[in-house]
């Protein structure tokens, strides 16, 4: 919980910086939190490294800064085109040996992973 | 007679049609000139088996009178494409040996036309590249040399499409393009690239990187390839929503060779800092031809192209990291085991997936992050919007835009820049058409001093392909690119 409450703390402070137009450069706990939240296991030494990188490439867009984006409305697909919808019905089905043909742990008709409650 | 690894897909079409040589012999001639290029890493797994079979069936059709489109033509298949049955692993350590059961939209079309599957492609991992060395199975190496002979690459993340194109491993090869993947590398070998219009061809089955960027579209020697592949790549798809359900012209018939009384744009931002002299050149050089060719040349403005680069590499790595939480060692592919399923997960990614993919997740997974989402993300998506309004505004003055492809001639293999944004300052003049959602192709224009193809960009609006390949068959025409890498690797 005292990690929790302690990181949103620090989101909290970066935020200050980011409203007033600076953004700061990423730090060694901020890479180890993203690849946790990226599920992607970085060994420690390899941190620093990262943070250099990452700094670079978010300085490198900061400068969209500059950009007036006042009453702009985000682009939010690629297409400028309205989706055309199917019909709600199904299709397809029936495919387990298909689905699980492809599954590195197969048990019965099943995925099977770690223990995920004790 | 042209050996027939040397005919391009028109004329090897017209020559099956006309019985002067079965689709056996074609399929046969291009299986032995794959295996005596295996230097040059582009195929990463041969389907000759599974070749030799569609061609004895092309054969049928061709003498029963049953023959389609592309009845025994012999491609290569970039391996972003899920082939049913056929490994398919984005060239990506994390897929593993996955083998999909079912078959992309763009490949299904194509078979359904009757073309032949040679092999799988190389390309960078995930896409994710402009050099094809971030491929799990190793650097592609462009058919074309350097002045000293020393090793290039073929550009990317389509390496592995360019470089077989440009060989002659197959007649024509599948793509895809996020910020530039097909017609970067179609610049740099050579060939031809084109990318279609956001929503032309099917996402269904290809391996997502960014979805509102990516867009499937061919690799091919000419621009009349380029149009007969998209007409059999093209069409709308239930399984992809943003598939555009409008009919797929016969695009073959727009090259008319007649561009009297054509608009070419020129923006005047793409004239940026530091452009080589040579680049210049053939920028001015494309603009005789087509005022040559009685089209009108006019000056237009896209103010905010300086920020399409910072904007790409906020939007591209954030749908990366989404798009990619899929692999995580539970459904296919590579797993690594762990006491926990966390731990699975983390170690499985670690292992998994390369340096660039974890550099890009990373971004990605950041401008995503509680309190950076408005900042950077949402900030991006504004900024797309007013690039995008760029191109509205510049097609009220012409039809067309003309530019550059890339700043550059193919560089050399293992040139590593340390700073990750100098390898991405390549997508500068072909990442705002992915932001804009344009179509764009890429032709073989002219010479480098150092003896190397450099590349033009025809870009044009929305749905706009038809113009775009009549165009693009006139420069072709004044260009006369005949020039061939000499069969160094053979």
């Amino acid at each position: 919980m005292l990690l929790e409450s302690d990181s949103f703390a620090k989101v909290r402070q970066l935020d200050n910086h980011v409203d007033k137009g600076c953004l700061m450069s990423v730090d060694v706990s901020t890479v180890r939190r993203v690849a946790r939240l990226a599920r992607l296991g970085v060994d420690e030494e390899k941190l620093p490294a990262l943070a250099q990188e990452m700094s670079t490439i978010l300085a490198f867009v900061d400068q969209l800064n500059a950009v007036d984006t006042q009453n702009v409305q985000a682009m939010t697909s690629g297409v400028d085109r309205e989706i055309k919808r199917r019909e709600d019905v199904v299709t397809a089905g029936n495919q387990v040996d298909d689905i699980l043909s492809n599954a590195p742990l197969r048990d019965d008709d099943y995925f099977a992973v770690p223990k995920v409650i004790e | 007679m042209t050996a027939l690894i040397d005919l391009d897909l028109a004329a090897a079409r017209d020559g099956l049609a006309q019985k002067e040589f079965t689709a056996t012999e074609v399929v046969d001639a291009h299986i032995a000139h794959m295996e005596q290029s295996r230097a040059l890493n582009a195929v990463i797994l041969e389907t000759a088996d599974l070749a030799r079979e569609m061609a004895a069936g092309a054969d049928q059709r061709l003498a029963n009178g049953t023959a389609r489109a592309l009845e025994g033509l012999p491609l290569g298949i970039k391996d972003l494409f899920c082939t049913k049955g056929v490994r398919t692993t984005a060239c990506s350590q994390i897929l593993g040996d996955f083998t999909p059961q079912y078959e992309s939209r763009v490949t299904q079309n194509l078979w359904d036309a009757g073309a032949i599957m040679l092999g799988k492609l190389n390309n960078d991992e995930f896409a994710m590249g402009s050099s094809n060395e971030t491929s799990h199975f190793g650097p592609v190496i462009n058919p074309w040399r350097g002045a000293q002979g020393e090793h290039l690459v073929p550009g990317g993340s389509s390496g592995g499409s360019s470089a077989a194109v440009a060989a002659h491993i197959g007649v024509a090869a599948t793509a895809t393009d996020t910020g530039g993947s097909i017609r970067q590398p179609a610049a740099f070998t050579g060939t031809v690239g084109l990318k279609p219009t956001y929503g032309r061809c099917s996402r269904w089955g290809i391996v997502a990187f960014a979805s509102s960027l990516d867009q499937a579209g061919p690799i091919t020697r000419t621009v009349r390839d380029a149009a007969i592949m998209l007409e059999h790549m093209a069409g709308h798809d239930p399984m992809d929503t943003t598939s555009v359900d409008v009919p797929v012209p016969q695009y073959e018939a727009a090259l008319t060779g007649d561009i009297r009384g054509m608009r070419i744009g020129i923006p005047k931002e793409y004239r940026v800092d530091g452009m080589p002299d040579e680049i210049e050149a053939l920028w001015s050089q494309g603009i005789d031809w087509l005022k040559a060719a009685g089209a009108e040349i006019v000056d237009v403005s896209l103010p905010h192209t300086q920020y399409a680069l910072p904007t790409y590499y906020i939007i591209a790595p954030a749908e990366a990291s989404s798009n990619l939480a899929r692999y995580d060692g539970v459904r296919y592919g590579h797993r690594v085991n762990g006491n926990s399923i966390t731990e699975m997960y983390e170690a499985t990614r670690a292992a998994g997936f390369g340096d660039e993919v974890k550099r890009r997740i990373l971004i990605g997974t950041y401008v995503l992050s509680a309190g950076y989402y408005d900042a950077y993300y949402v900030k991006a998506q504004k900024v797309r919007r007013l690039i995008s309004d760029d191109f509205s505004a510049a097609y009220r003055q012409c039809d067309l835009l003309l530019t550059p492809t890339t700043p550059s001639p193919a560089f050399a293999l293992g040139s590593h820049f340390d700073d990750p944004v100098q390898m991405y300052i390549n997508d500068v003049f072909t990442v705002t058409v992915n932001l804009a959602g344009l179509p764009a192709l890429s032709i073989p224009a002219g010479m480098s001093a150092t003896g190397l193809p450099l590349g033009l960009q025809l870009i044009g609006p929305a749905f706009g392909e038809e113009t775009v390949l009549r165009a693009g068959h006139v420069m072709e025409q004044a260009a006369q690119f005949t020039a061939r890498p000499d069969q160094w690797w053979v």
